[in-house]
């Protein structure tokens, strides 16, 4: 799993995920999307080069979410392809956490 | 009946590295008998999580256990078995006694403040499956996790 940052607004931190998001790697991906979280700023998670994803890589993204809920700031996630949309509708994290199509849906939101 | 002579087997050690060796054996299993691309992922990912859960778990001595016998050879055993409409996944570990579907259902949060960080692996493991079951026998935990096709499976030349 590869994970890099961009900062793409004056609160919006985008997390970009490549690869397989499961046990494989997942503490340097909690590690780095805490120190995000932390930093008290907005977070939009692309999920569009995520190819798997299991309870473990959930359990990143909702805890990186409880982090940011904290100081009042939301994480949204980007563009999952449709096997890994079932895996968080069947989570229930849909209900929890806004999900775009793209950078652009979620610009075109007006707000995350 | 099963389709073909021998299931496609994979020993794995009870360790979480050891998970990453499960979509690669898979997907040599899935090619040699030309299954739907379709159900790939959610079998791979039904595999992971069951063998989680029993990696995490099986392996801790449960309250009360104290003279149960320790387990010897500490690997988990996955096979992929063909029928002509369904695959089944047959995992046995020889692990304490850990019936994975005893897990009760988890409630569906509504807000970030509510969601469970723990738990989500069995639920997952339910929603992507179409039948599970699971026995104890001969000291070993063995869990069968079953995906129909929706297409017929060619017979193995």
């Amino acid at each position: 799993m590869e994970i890099k940052t961009s900062v793409i607004s004056a609160d919006i931190t985008m997390v970009s995920l490549t690869g397989s998001f499961d046990a494989t790697g997942a503490d340097i991906v909690d590690l780095e999307m805490r120190k995000v979280a932390r930093s008290g700023v907005n977070i939009a998670v692309d999920l569009s080069d995520v190819v798997f994803i299991t309870s473990q890589g959930i359990r990143i993204l909702m805890m990186t979410a409880k982090i940011a809920n904290a100081s009042n700031k939301k994480l949204v996630l980007i563009g999952p392809k449709p096997p890994i949309r079932k895996v968080l509708a069947i989570m229930g994290v849909d209900k929890i956490l806004s999900i775009y199509e793209s950078v652009d849906a979620m610009a075109g939101n007006g707000r995350l | 009946m099963a389709l073909q002579k021998y299931p496609h087997r994979l020993i794995l050690e009870n360790r979480l590295e050891a998970l990453a060796q499960i979509n690669p054996w898979l997907e040599r299993g899935w090619n040699e008998y030309e299954l739907p691309n379709e159900s790939l992922f959610e079998v791979a990912l039904c595999i992971y999580e069951a063998t989680a859960n029993i990696i995490m778990y099986a392996y801790q001595v449960p309250d009360g256990y104290s003279k149960a016998p320790e387990p010897i050879a500490r690997v988990i055993e996955i096979s992929l078995i063909l029928h002509d409409d369904a695959i089944e996944i047959k995992i046995q570990d020889d692990g304490y006694d850990f019936n994975p579907l005893m897990t009760p259902e988890r409630k569906v949060a509504q807000t970030i403040s509510e969601a469970s960080l723990s738990g989500r692996g069995i639920p997952l493991l339910r929603g992507f499956s179409d039948k599970l079951s699971y026995q104890r026998s001969g000291g070993y935990n063995q869990l069968s996790i079953i995906k129909s096709l929706k297409v017929r499976v060619a017979s193995p030349q």
